[in-house]
């Protein structure tokens, strides 16, 4: 295992400065700067550094609620105030710590683990932070308009927050409000950085890291990014649904109007669950990545290891209902989500056979890294062990909200999360800190964690077994839970010296001497093959992966054939007045082309504002502020994507000599490739949304005989069904745009768009002139509820398609003839969206005008 | 660039090897929760056809067929293997065959946890009562 070569010296463009190569990359100063700056080294940090705010105080709301039950009978707050900080202590935890830390992480580590120089948009990756702050800061916002102003605004119904409690009935304050859209604006942070994780792993890789090559963590990312999108999108649906039961009074979860509220319980355990593991499989690619390190072994079963990641992501999506065994559904169902409960063990038990294999095989030394990982063994297996028991339905309606489910949660998330993150922050501390975290501190803050854990959560199993539920804000004397209560005080207090001592450390090291070693731990991945201090884009001169432990295995990073050579001797000193970046095959990771990334702008945090300030505004009923900040965003979305400099400008000869040096498409106004995966992406999460208001309807109507009541009736269809016929003509009219791109006919391009334009438009307005004068409105019963939710979503896709569609034509428009046809490669991606769109309200007729006649 | 000669596969045989397992598996799971929860709200548990048990029968043909295609499934990725295993590792850096082992191996894999997973999740119906 020797130090690679990392740069060679060859250089063809030997005129071009290195400053001008630093300057392109450089972090813009000032305040400005820091408000613009869009770079994965600051962001990832940023987000961390957010996280672990979030967990402090969430981790203070818990100490309070402990030294509440120290004692029985005890006074120290009243029982809403406990309310309020179960709820928020359990929200923080699992929106605004657990989430952003993870995608922190992979913000910061993933473009030098894959080799690359930045992730695909820069851009998006900024606006997920903001949009994550901002939505935290609604939610924490909840304090000052309760404590100060003198509102109730602090919402107290738990993290699931089951209707009908969290209903306008039960809970009328504005408390659920503010918990709705403050998270609602978080998770969207949430599906923006997935967005950005897939999109990396799959085509921004270095090159010949195909993918048998692609690093273990990178794998997980990649599993949680997808899992992210099919759980967090349902929640979102299924959050707004709920607000609008409670701001506009349809019927969805209420059962007066016919709505169900275990239709609440299957949508938000539909993300409740898979969060569990999205919670879980990153922390194991951190696992998979420090245990062969501090082993000196390679992973055993590598293969294996990553199956059990992919399969882990599937089944997590089919136990959702083992969090509702006790609500009555047919016992088969239940007996259904308790085998694939009890068989999700597998591949976890893979897992954590391959790290014993691979310590037993290897020379583990205990460092503070591999310490927390010895951690995460004996607790999460605890854990694990628990939840075996909890998916017997018999052992789960015994122990149902009881401490012993308090006790099995931690044990799985704090065991299997927390550890081996913080085994991961030591890990990593020395390349994205430049500083080593003191070995010392390291291994008290270990110790205290793990003592302070197992004092603090194991008596609760106990109390759970005597009967103690959860979320009770005392107990009686002389219960034999006084003993358990009192141990689990003194446990979380020990755990929070651990957690001091951590954030000293962190202090404390970083005014030490700097790393200068760019491999201190002798590692494999390629992220430690990058020169101390790491400049902003990684590798100047890309590495060439042919194993998948590259720096154990390869001595010259940069040993390829002629061709491949050559390209990244190109990428290392042209073109340097943009970002540029090279996308690879997704299997093979043959380098395809070279892009320009998008550099810093103040538009991300913008649009994050404009969009929290419109979820603010709709606390506290203020629609007109409400539509000025719905403009905002829309002005931060042009503004965003509008370039001062057009394509033609940044593309000169250098490009055209690029071109014929590599051989490789240079795309100065972003990647087709990774657009096209973002479109695919963007379909995928619509899709989902889409479907999660299909299974609200179906499952209205399977609740409920009368759907629609008899006497409700929807009058004459005609006119929208002429507009579902012309939407499909505004499909086909995008697809002959599409060809004309092909074939580089410029006018048939502008024809063929602009007529689509009008097609489609013609097409909403019947359709809105149809769904607008329907004898009922969305608050009649739960039928009208879920009828309205679903015209009013196929309506909002068009209109989207539509404004897509105008700010493509205004592209063309713009350029002229100037640029030729076959340069608009987006309007691919506009075919796409649109002949989604009809399919889709294709769907959405048919649900909703001929499935009362067939059900 | 030094492209491996590995023989092509088409990329639906190779793409069903790979993922074909889990995505049976999920439609399986998907079909049989919806025949429990619909069919006995639906009131159509004591419904019989030949004297079977109509949602028995029906849940049974769903998991015949599912095993049937996850078998397919792992049955392509072994043959897939079996071909690419053949050749002589070299020293590749855009190595098409050692990707193509990988994705049959990972077939092969996960085919034996989802058809075991399809099995698990079909037992019940012979042990619980219907509705």
């Amino acid at each position: 295992m020797s130090t690679p070569n990392t740069e060679s010296s060859s250089m063809p463009f030997s005129h071009i400065s290195s400053d001008d190569f630093h300057a392109v990359w450089e972090i813009p100063k000032g305040l400005w700067g820091r408000l613009t700056v869009v770079q994965n080294s600051v962001i990832g940090l940023r987000f961390i550094a957010t996280s672990f705010l979030f967990f402090a105080l969430a981790g203070i709301m818990a100490l309070v609620m402990r030294l509440q039950l120290a004692s029985p009978e005890n006074d120290l707050i009243d029982p809403n105030t406990y309310n309020e900080l179960f709820t928020m202590h359990g929200s923080t935890m699992m929106y605004l710590f657990v989430i952003p830390l993870i995608e922190g992480i992979a913000t910061l580590v993933l473009p030098q683990l894959l080799g690359s120089r930045e992730l695909p948009f820069p851009r998006l990756t900024s606006f997920a932070f903001w949009t994550f702050l901002f939505g935290g800061l609604i939610f924490y916002s909840g304090f000052f308009f309760e404590y100060i102003v003198g509102m109730d605004a602090l919402a107290q119904e738990g993290w699931f927050a089951y209707p009908p409690l969290s209903g306008i009935d039960f809970s009328p304050g504005r408390g659920m409000d503010f918990w709705l859209l403050g998270l609602n604006v978080a998770e969207i942070a949430a599906i923006a950085g997935a967005f950005e994780i897939i999109l990396a792993v799959l085509f921004c890789r270095a090159p010949g890291m195909t993918l048998s090559r692609i690093p273990i963590f990178a794998w997980a990312m990649l599993v949680t990014a997808f899992m992210m999108l099919f759980a967090f999108t349902p929640l979102v649906v299924g959050s707004l649904l709920l607000e609008v039961d409670r701001k506009i009074g349809t019927h969805f979860y209420g059962p007066d109007g016919g709505g169900d509220p275990l239709l609440w319980q299957h949508i938000f355990w539909i993300f409740g669950h898979p969060d569990v593991y999205i919670q879980f499989i990153p922390p194991a690619g951190i696992l998979s990545t420090i245990i062969p390190v501090f082993s000196r072994r390679r992973l055993v079963a590598y293969p294996l290891v990553i199956v059990a990641l992919v399969s882990t992501g599937f089944l997590s999506f089919g136990l959702w209902v083992h969090h509702m065994f006790t609500t009555g559904l047919p016992e088969i169902s239940l007996t259904f989500f308790s085998a694939v409960s009890m068989v999700i063990a597998i591949p976890t038990a893979i897992q954590v056979f391959s790290w014993i294999a691979t310590m037993w095989r290897g020379k583990p030394q205990l460092k503070p890294p591999m310490l927390f990982a010895m951690g995460f063994f004996l607790i999460f297996v605890l854990g694990g062990i628990t939840g075996i028991m909890l998916a017997a339905v018999p052992v789960n309606q015994q122990v149902h909200d009881t401490y012993f489910v308090v006790a099995h949660l931690h044990y799985v998330l704090f065991g299997g999360m927390i550890f081996p993150v913080l085994a991961g922050v030591y890990y990593w501390a020395p390349q994205y800190l430049g500083r080593m975290l003191n070995s010392r501190l390291g291994t008290i803050n270990f110790w205290l964690v793990f003592i302070g854990f197992n004092v603090a959560f194991f008596p609760m199993h106990l109390a759970g077994l005597n009967g103690m539920p959860r979320r009770y804000y005392t107990y009686q004397a002389g219960t034999e839970l006084e003993v358990f209560n009192l141990i689990s005080t003194i446990g979380a207090f020990i755990i929070a010296a651990g957690f001091a001592v951590f954030f000293f450390n962190i202090f404390y090291s970083y005014f030490s001497t700097p790393v200068t070693d760019p491999n201190p731990w002798g590692a494999d991945t390629l992220e430690w093959g990058v020169p101390k201090p790491a400049p902003q884009y990684g590798y100047r001169k890309l590495p060439i992966v042919r194993s998948r432990h590259t720096l154990w295995d390869q001595d010259d990073l940069h040993k390829a054939d002629a061709k491949t050579t050559q390209i990244i001797e190109v990428m290392a000193e042209r073109p340097y007045r943009y970002r540029a970046q090279l996308t690879t095959g997704v299997l093979d990771g043959e380098p395809l082309e070279i892009f320009r990334v998008a550099g810093p702008s103040i538009f991300p945090l913008l649009l994050a504002f404009s969009m929290t300030a419109f979820s603010f505004f709709l606390i506290f009923d203020l629609y007109v502020l409400g539509g000025i900040a719905i403009a905002g965003s829309i002005l931060s979305l042009i503004g965003w994507h509008y370039e001062p400099k057009t394509a033609d400008e940044y593309r000169t000869e250098v490009e055209d000599q690029i071109e014929e040096l590599t051989g490789l498409p240079v795309h100065v106004d972003g990647s087709p490739r990774v657009a096209r995966g973002s479109m695919l992406l963007t379909l995928l999460t619509l899709s989902i949304a889409f479907v999660t208001l299909i299974f609200t309807y179906l499952y209205l109507r399977l609740n409920f005989e009368n759907f629609p009541p008899p006497s409700m009736s929807i009058p004459d269809v005609s006119l929208a069904l002429i507009g579902l016929v012309l939407l499909w003509i505004s499909g086909w009219g995008t697809y002959m745009a599409g060809r004309a791109v092909q074939n580089d006919a410029l006018s048939r391009l502008r024809i063929f768009l602009g007529a689509s334009i009008v097609v489609a438009a013609i097409a909403i307005g019947l359709q809105l002139r149809f769904y607008l004068f329907l004898p009922f409105d969305a608050t009649v019963n739960a039928y009208a509820s879920a009828f309205y939710v679903i015209a009013v979503f196929i309506l909002m896709i068009q209109i989207t398609g539509t404004v897509f569609m105008a700010i493509l034509l205004f592209g063309v428009l713009r350029h002229g003839s100037r640029r030729p046809a076959h340069k608009h490669t987006s309007v691919t991606n506009l075919v796409l969206f649109s002949l989604w769109i009809a399919g889709t309200t294709t769907l959405g007729s048919f649900t909703l005008f001929a499935l009362p006649h067939l059900l | 660039m030094d492209k491996s000669t590995a023989p092509e596969f088409s990329s639906r045989r190779i793409w069903f090897a790979f993922t074909g397992s889990a995505i049976v598996w999920t439609g399986h799971f998907v079909a049989i929760w919806f025949l429990g929860e619909v069919g006995c709200l639906g009131g159509l548990g004591n419904q019989t056809v030949l004297g079977i048990n109509l949602i028995f029968g029906l849940s049974l043909i769903v998991t015949l067929l599912a095993l049937i295609l996850a078998v397919a499934s792992g049955a392509i990725a072994y043959r897939i293997w079996q071909q690419v295993n053949e050749l002589e590792t070299q020293d590749e850096i855009y190595a098409s065959h050692e990707r193509q082992r990988f994705m049959a191996l990972f077939g092969m894999l996960a085919a034996t946890l989802f058809t075991v997973a399809i099995l698990v999740q079909t037992a019940p119906l012979f042990v619980i009562p219907i509705c």
